[in-house]
């Protein structure tokens, strides 16, 4: 009540729920950055709480901690810049016309049809809100001055690259739900509670893919020297898997005779591929295009699509930490 | 304190939103067992064209030669009020213009070489039965009627021609006849003229393969026949044409087949009405000119080569106004010249026209294709202009843009481009159908004239569709309340959204 | 605790930021650092709390080793980057209560006591720092520094900015410190007076190396005398430099005499 900072302990979800995808996220980045920055122990000069306590275990309690914090406060930042509100309205808004416009198809059919619709518009559209939200991640904070200030402090980059990753992370997943929520109350409205699988499907998947977007715009913002720097390649990036990847696909698939694992590594090497392939795989024929049976035969299964929009979290948000080292205040 | 009240709140309600969904997916199945089952029912019902419960979809069955029985009793043949125990006896003892009556079971073999003889059963029905050998009832006489009889028993020697009914003399009128367990139900050998009508062949569907069937009505060298009103199941194929000309079918229904209408080297005929559902292909037209295929209903005619309608080697026919609804290819056409494919609904196949030899002197136009998994398929080494006419097609999921109002798009359409034939040759491709790039060449490929792709396009498509699928649709049925009046039309329209590629 | 760099090397591309700095900073000291604009103070401070790694020699704070154990350092450390600044949406507490919480520091008022040593209103410590001058967002700076109660306190340009009275709150702030506890007080300047006022030791920086160094009486006496501290055999400095007397001779002396540094820690001085 006097400290306001106090506020976010009270607020478990802020760091548990957004992560949920990824709790290893956290723990990967600690790993990577442990060779060099060994923390050898407390000497107590301190009055921490937690002085007591084992070394390994302060270790990880205080990377924790460290992550919570910038999780939160990152988080808090982009509530009150409104990108929380900016991101809900605009999948709201588009998910709305969608569903205008496809009217009134009845039955479960119907309701696949929609979703694969929704699918696509989500293949657009959260690419470009998670890179427009995390292209200045990093390189913002260090305009504004407030990186050097934070890097001052006793915690390791890496747990600031995760913290800041959790906490947008929070704002774009919570967007997401919130925002799909609503084609969805119509969807169940329209078509019963029987569409409701095949709707959260999509957006468990058009969270992931926001997030693998989010890690990619993190490691950009990690790398780029300036804001216009990330912000351009930020935007060659959505350029670039949105259209051109599978555009250079489908040329390769014409021109040669593809093992299936070519054919595998083609769609897992680009997110929003992946993310299409998971959604309308878990629709019945009529609106999937007969992507079960594509699945089938191309030797893509739903663990492996959905693992590797896990690895595009992790690892750019990995990478993010080891390079931000190099990172000059 | 509003900022830290939106904090909490926003994340807050987004967890409880995602954990109502997933909670409600989960108790889905287990509260409702009644409910998810009912779902699962109805999801299995989409993914299968051959859903039933719409009323399009239900063919009606045992309409022909309803009143015909095959009673046990001893048969008595009368003739000019002369009683007889054959029915060979009696017709052989017929003079031109009289009428046999027979009543009962006749267990033999007979021949009507009388001309103008009427041969009918009588009210309590009577059945010639062939014990298994040869033709049942041979009709060489001219001008002979059969009406009312129930003939079963032919041989099997496909060779020997060995038929229900074999028709040799011209003028040959069938009605009201039930034929059962023969090889071929009728022959017309030759003869002119003959008019076969609510005839019912039920053929014998325990002889595999199909092909060692016979056909159920077969038309050799015949002119000016008529088969109409009547129902063929469990045949070879239901009616064929060999050196057939002039020849009307029409309101028949044929199911169970491996064609439900063959024609083989015989130009110049009509079919008209009928019903082909459950067949290999619904309608063969092969080797033929001057066609006229109109009005005519293919179902689910899906099997491994299953087509509604394949016109092979079909030259300056028409194929008008038909439903091709549910097949697995809905028109098949090989090497087919000169024909006009126009006004016909080609809905829910797996692909709408499949063009395997391709042509360039037809016509394709004011057809509707909706909700087929593909809408083409075609041979792709040219662009294809498929509107003859100054008015396209209807595609569902078509991309049009009518500026001046005339209900013709002035944004041309391409149901198959580059992406198609590139799924055709490599479909892993397909992993990639539905994403943006896939979009964006579908998109060059439509707005830029000067992209000249092989495949199709429809330089003039239609925006609103001239038919209404509704009664094919099976969740339209289910669902009860399909808007009516202005309605209608709105309903259709939204029910379709795209083909899938 | 002491501050040690032995030997420390740092280049940056082809710029050559430090070139062979050697410095100790005893215990409690109060420590003085001037140079001219490029002499490598940002670096050395950058390199003190782990920012940037040396190229060879090694820099210690309290005898750990900063490149082994940056982390460690930083606890004890409160530094204070020449850029300062704070994310738009917090406000001045929300800030130190992310210092605080990162550093796992209890919750016993230290955040309100922060504020108020470094001249903030609790008022203004809850406004959002969008809102801020530029002289409050150094108080702030200065607070989030303080909060730790740290052993070493490292500061950039910890007065560029700061309006006369800010200057004074400053001085007052260091002074407390330096008579209330045996914390270690770096920081640099552009403002001779400054330094000879607050502290009991100072060093001259230029070009990469530390030119002089020792307490600031000696570093005046020498100057005067012209017999510079710094052992590299640098021209005397000229006459009219030693009028000014103290420091500045020291200074002047200790760069070479240098006209276009000089000229610029000499409008620096009068225009802080």
């Amino acid at each position: 009540m006097s400290d306001p900072t106090d506020r976010p302990v009270e607020e478990p979800e802020g760091e548990t729920r957004p992560d949920g995808g990824h709790p290893d996220a956290a723990a990967t980045v600690g790993a990577l950055d442990g060779g060099t920055d060994v923390d050898t122990g407390e000497s107590g000069a301190t009055a921490t709480a937690e002085a007591a306590e084992t070394e390994t275990s302060e270790g990880t309690r205080g990377t924790l901690r460290h992550v919570f914090v910038v999780a939160v406060t990152e988080y808090r930042l982009a509530v009150r810049s409104r990108w929380a509100l900016a991101l809900t309205g605009l999948f709201v808004f588009f998910g709305a016309v969608l569903m205008t416009f496809s009217g009134s198809a009845v039955g479960p059919a119907g309701a696949e049809r929609v979703v694969a619709s929704l699918t696509s518009l989500a293949a657009y559209l959260v690419p470009l809100a998670a890179l427009a939200l995390g292209y200045d991640a990093i390189v913002g904070r260090e305009d504004e001055g407030w990186l050097a200030v934070v890097f001052s402090l006793p915690v390791r980059r890496s747990e600031v690259v995760a913290g800041t990753y959790l906490g947008r992370l929070a704002v774009l997943a919570g967007a997401t739900v919130l925002g799909f929520a609503f084609s969805g109350a119509l969807i169940v409205r329209e078509f019963g509670v029987g569409a409701l699988p095949g709707f959260l499907g999509f957006l468990g998947g058009a969270v992931a893919v926001g997030a693998a977007f989010l890690a990619v715009a993190l490691l950009l913002s990690t790398v780029a020297r300036e804001k216009t720097h990330a912000l351009g390649a930020a935007l060659l990036v959505w350029v670039w898997f949105v259209l051109g990847h599978d555009l250079l696909a489908l040329g390769i698939v014409a021109a040669a005779d593809l093992p299936d694992a070519a054919l595998s590594a083609l769609v897992l090497s680009n997110p929003v591929s992946a993310f299409r392939v998971l959604a309308l795989s878990g629709l019945g024929t009529t609106a999937g295009g007969g992507f079960t049976a594509v699945l089938a035969g191309s030797g893509l299964s739903t663990v492996a699509l959905a693992a590797s929009l896990v690895a595009w979290c992790v690892i750019p948000v990995a990478l993010a930490a080891r390079l931000v080292r190099r990172r000059r205040l | 304190m509003s900022d830290d009240r939106l904090e909490a709140g926003f994340l807050a309600a987004a967890v409880v939103v995602a954990v109502l969904g997933v909670a409600a997916a989960v108790a889905l199945p287990v509260a409702g067992a009644a409910g998810g089952a009912g779902v699962g029912a109805d999801a299995s019902d989409a993914a299968a064209p051959n859903a039933s419960g719409a009323p399009g979809l239900a063919v009606t069955t045992d309409f022909a030669a309803t009143g015909v029985t095959a009673p046990d009793r001893d048969g008595t043949a009368t003739v000019d009020g002369e009683s007889f125990a054959s029915a060979r006896a009696a017709v052989d003892a017929a003079e031109p213009g009289d009428t046999v009556v027979l009543d009962g079971r006749f267990d033999e073999r007979v021949n009507a070489s009388v001309d103008d003889l009427r041969i009918v059963a009588s009210e309590s029905g009577a059945v010639i039965d062939g014990g298994g050998e040869g033709r049942v009832l041979t009709v060489s006489g001219e001008n002979v009627t059969v009406s009312g009889v129930w003939v079963r028993g032919s041989g099997s020697d496909l060779g020997s021609e060995d038929a229900g009914v074999f028709v040799a003399g011209d003028r040959a009128r069938i009605e009201s006849v039930r034929i059962t367990d023969t090889a071929y139900g009728i022959w017309i050998d030759g003869a002119d003229e003959a008019a076969v009508e609510d005839v019912r062949i039920d053929g014998r569907e325990d002889v595999y393969p199909v092909t060692d069937r016979g056909n159920g009505i077969h038309l050799f060298e015949t002119s000016g026949t008529v088969v109409r009103d009547s129902e063929i199941t469990d045949t070879r194929d239901g009616i064929y044409f060999s050196w057939a000309t002039d020849v009307l079918a029409e309101n028949n229904t044929i199911r169970h087949t491996r064609y439900g209408v063959h024609y083989m080297y015989s130009d110049d005929n009509r079919l008209v009405d009928n019903v082909a559902a459950d067949n290999g292909v619904g309608y063969a037209l092969m080797v033929s000119e001057g066609l006229t295929v109109r009005n005519n209903t293919a179902l689910r005619n899906d099997g491994s080569s299953g087509h509604g309608i394949m016109a092979k080697d079909i030259e300056d026919s028409t194929v008008a106004d038909n439903h091709l609804v549910a097949n697995r290819n809905g028109l098949y056409r090989y090497n087919a010249q000169g024909n006009r494919l126009v006004d016909n609904l080609v809905y829910r196949n797996g692909v709408g026209i499949h063009s395997a030899a391709e042509s360039g002197s037809e016509v394709v136009a004011g057809n509707s294709f909706v909700r087929n998994e593909r809408a083409v398929r075609t041979a792709r080494n040219s662009l294809v202009a498929w509107n003859g006419t100054d008015r396209g097609n209807y595609w569902s999921g078509a991309r049009v843009a009518d500026r001046d109002g005339d209900g013709v798009s002035e944004v041309r359409h391409r149901p198959i481009g580059i992406v198609e034939n590139l799924i055709d040759d490599h479909p892993q491709a397909a992993a990639f159908a539905n994403s943006p790039a896939f979009e964006a060449v579908r998109l060059a490929e439509s707005s830029f004239p000067v992209v000249e792709t092989p495949g199709v396009v429809d330089r003039r498509p239609l925006v609103e569709p001239n038919h209404d699928w509704r009664a094919y649709e099976p969740d339209a049925a289910s669902g009860g309340e399909a808007a009516g009046g202005d309605g209608t039309r709105a309903a259709n329209r939204t029910a379709d959204t795209e083909d899938t590629p | 605790m002491r501050i040690d760099a032995t030997d420390v090397r740092k280049t940056y591309g082809d710029v050559t930021a430090l070139d062979g700095l050697s410095l100790s900073v005893p215990s409690g000291s109060t420590y003085g650092i001037i140079g001219t604009n490029g002499a490598g103070k940002s670096t050395l401070f950058r390199l003190l709390v782990g920012h940037d790694r040396p190229d060879a020699g090694t820099v210690s704070v309290g005898g750990t080793d900063v490149t082994e154990a940056g982390r460690r350092v930083r606890e004890r450390v409160g530094y204070l980057p020449e850029h300062v600044g704070f994310p738009d949406g917090l406000s001045g507490r929300e800030v130190l209560g992310v210092h605080r919480a990162i550093r796992g520091l209890p919750k016993d008022g230290r955040t309100a006591d922060a504020i108020e040593r470094v001249g903030l209103t609790q008022e203004e410590a809850d406004r959002r720092v969008s809102g801020y001058s530029n002289g409050m967002q150094r108080r702030l700076g200065l607070a989030t520094v303080l909060l730790p109660d740290p052993d070493v306190l490292i500061l950039d340009e910890p007065t560029a900015g700061l309006d006369p009275r800010g200057v004074d709150e400053f001085h007052a702030i260091v002074g407390e410190i330096t008579a209330e506890t045996d914390a270690t007080v770096v920081f640099c300047s552009h403002v001779l007076g400054e330094v000879e006022r607050l502290c009991d030791r100072a060093a001259v920086l230029h070009d990469g190396r530390v030119r002089a160094a020792g307490s600031v009486d000696e570093l005046a006496a020498d100057a005067e005398t012209g017999n510079g501290v710094a052992g590299d055999g640098d021209e005397p400095t000229t006459a009219s430099g030693r009028d000014r007397g103290g420091l500045r001779a020291a200074f002047r002396e200790a760069i070479g005499g240098d006209a276009t540094h000089d000229s610029q820690a000499d409008s620096e001085e009068v225009a802080p």
